[in-house]
């Protein structure tokens, strides 16, 4: 076996044999050498289990070559063996490693799909490249007793959409294996099978959770005007994890049946984290009450709940509701406030927003007012000098945001905050005010940081400023 | 509905609004057209609000035909609502799938 050269589409492939001798590096560099029109360098050690330490030397030649000529180097297929020896000379940072299944047989990736880390790749590799070859490796596959290579096989068939194959996918939903059924469903699903509908359904209550929640997806993604009746009802089972895939099937048929079912729900259900997700789920639907069923949430339930409803509101832009909004800010309850204010820092644009918040500022706690300094950034608010008397407050979270929202509004208030905040007793704010030099670079910043560092007594501090000045 | 920009080596069509059963038909038929003219064709989710099954299985349908043709359909900037969906049916196995329109291109 000697080393095989093969190029195309500007990639040169430099396939290396078992058995190294010297001989075949200076084949390799030659051809590096005298390459024409290529832009990357493959060198193939699929075959090489091992490397002797007298071949490092040829190795960083090799790179060498590819520097000189601009050329990307990348090892592919590197064997553990060889992995190891790089590792130890310290020389893994110098090589890029990749893989190149098509250096591989139909049978020596077999093997490699029973490597979970290798699992997606080689599946993605062989639907990519699907051929007649590959298509007797899956039928293989499919009539193997191991799971994992008949689920592999059905994922290749549904990735590379071979429809011709179909009736064998339909036969899996019959497998007594848990993973195989998932697949089985999953691909059925992206091939609009919808005459096997009736057999998922079998599949909702499965005891496996993955099959049920592919049975759910599938029978979504295959929807006629009936299947959400059917799919209601497992919004009244009593385990929370049926309940969770049924609205988020119900989410994705997104007809009036489904719509009316989820906000029924809504009125039942107790469990935090499937009302969190009923938050998000009726958000999908393009109805005009679901802004102020939000509302409702954003000023009830749990911190979770009011996160959720909050985040659905700007999700779904719902700026016909400011008013409605803006009047939470106020709110009592901290938690109201605060995300009230959060969804009007993404929502609003105006002038009476900005001042509505800069005129609460002062009657709510603290955490509404690191809310409202945040959001009065994100708006680009007229709120500078407003901002700017803030920097020596009490609160060193409100004095950090107070730089990040300066820095939004006007550069050259941010910049003089930030020189002032140098002198921060906090490191957090300190380490932010270096951060707004660096991302402004005012006149003499450098020299400033320069002075400044000498007396600096935190770490991480420290640190930033030595990397922005060069010190490091 | 949708924009559509030419970037060169690929058309980027940027979803709005909703992708239900109408609008993902006239999106499947645009992007096909698109296919004449160049052999990569990228969709941007950043403006997505809404989305059903029947317009997820229009976007299956146009990579089903995109890849008979042999043509490179991608997607990009998806909300992690929208990211759900797809993970939920398998399909974020199926497409090729970049965070935004940058790696898209480069992908």
């Amino acid at each position: 076996m000697s080393v095989k050269i093969s190029q195309n589409d500007g990639i040169m492939i430099v396939k290396l044999p078992d058995s190294l001798e010297l001989q075949d590096f200076k084949i390799a560099r030659d051809s590096i050498n005298n390459a024409r029109d290529i832009k990357e360098i493959r060198l193939d050690l699929k075959d090489v289990t091992y490397l002797q330490s007298k071949y490092i030397a040829e190795l960083i030649a090799i790179k060498k070559v590819s520097i000189s000529k601009n050329l990307k180097l990348v090892l592919t297929n590197v064997q553990e063996g060889v992995f190891q020896m790089l590792e130890i000379s310290n020389l893994l940072d110098h090589f890029t490693l990749g893989s190149d299944y098509s250096s591989y047989s139909p049978h020596e990736l077999m093997y490699l799909i029973m490597d979970p880390e290798q699992y997606d790749a080689v599946v993605d590799y062989i639907a990519g490249n699907f051929n007649d070859e590959f298509k007797h490796l899956v039928e293989d596959f499919l009539v193997s007793e191991d799971p994992i290579l008949i689920e592999a096989a059905l994922f290749i068939i549904g990735k590379a959409h071979c429809f011709e194959m179909v009736d064998k996918v339909k036969e899996c939903l019959n497998s007594p294996y848990p993973n195989v059924l998932r697949a089985a469903m999953l691909v059925v699903g992206w091939f609009g099978e919808e005459d096997c509908k009736e057999r998922i359904y079998n599949f909702l209550k499965d005891e496996h959770i993955d099959v049920a929640e592919a049975a759910a997806a599938t029978i979504a993604l295959l929807a006629d005007e009936n299947d959400s009746l059917i799919i209601k009802d497992y919004l009244e089972s009593n385990d929370e994890r049926i309940r969770r895939i049924a609205i988020q099937a119900l989410s994705l048929i997104n007809d009036d049946n489904a719509y009316r079912f989820l906000i029924d729900h809504l009125k039942k259900e107790k469990d935090e984290l499937l009302l969190v997700q009923l938050a998000k789920a009726i958000s999908y639907f393009n109805k005009p009450e679901v802004a102020d069923i939000l509302l409702k949430l954003l000023s009830q339930g749990t911190i979770k709940i009011r996160e959720a409803a909050a985040s659905s509101l700007v999700r779904i832009k719902a700026t016909d509701k400011i008013n409605n909004i803006l009047a939470l800010v106020s709110d009592k309850d901290v938690w109201v406030a605060y995300f009230a204010v959060k969804a009007i820092g993404e929502l609003c644009r105006t002038k009476e927003c900005g001042e509505l918040l800069i005129k609460q500022f002062g009657k709510v706690d603290t955490q509404v007012k690191i809310a409202i300094i945040e959001a009065l950034g994100k708006m680009k608010a007229d709120a500078a000098e407003f901002l700017y008397q803030l920097i020596d407050h009490e609160n060193e979270d409100v004095r950090k945001e107070v730089l990040n929202s300066l820095a939004n509004i006007d550069k050259d208030m941010a910049v003089e905050a930030a020189i002032n905040d140098l002198k921060d007793e906090s490191w957090v704010v300190r380490f932010k005010a270096v951060e707004i030099l660096e991302q402004f670079k005012p006149e003499n910043y450098i020299n400033i940081l320069k002075d400044y560092v000498k007396n600096e007594t935190n770490r991480y501090v420290k640190e930033k400023i030595l990397s922005i000045v060069g010190g490091l | 509905m949708f924009e559509v920009k030419d970037a060169g080596t690929a058309f980027v069509v940027y979803l709005k609004g909703e992708v239900n059963a109408q609008t993902g038909l006239e999106l499947k038929n645009s992007v096909l057209e698109l296919f004449k003219k160049n052999n990569n064709v990228i969709l941007s989710f950043k403006g997505v609000m809404y989305m059903n099954s029947s317009g997820l299985r229009e976007i299956i349908d146009l990579l089903k035909r995109s890849k008979k043709d042999n043509k490179n359909l991608k997607l990009c900037d998806m909300s992690n609502d929208i990211k759900e969906m797809f993970s939920f049916t398998g399909l974020d196995k199926v497409f090729k799938i970049y965070p935004d329109e940058n790696q898209a291109m480069k992908g």
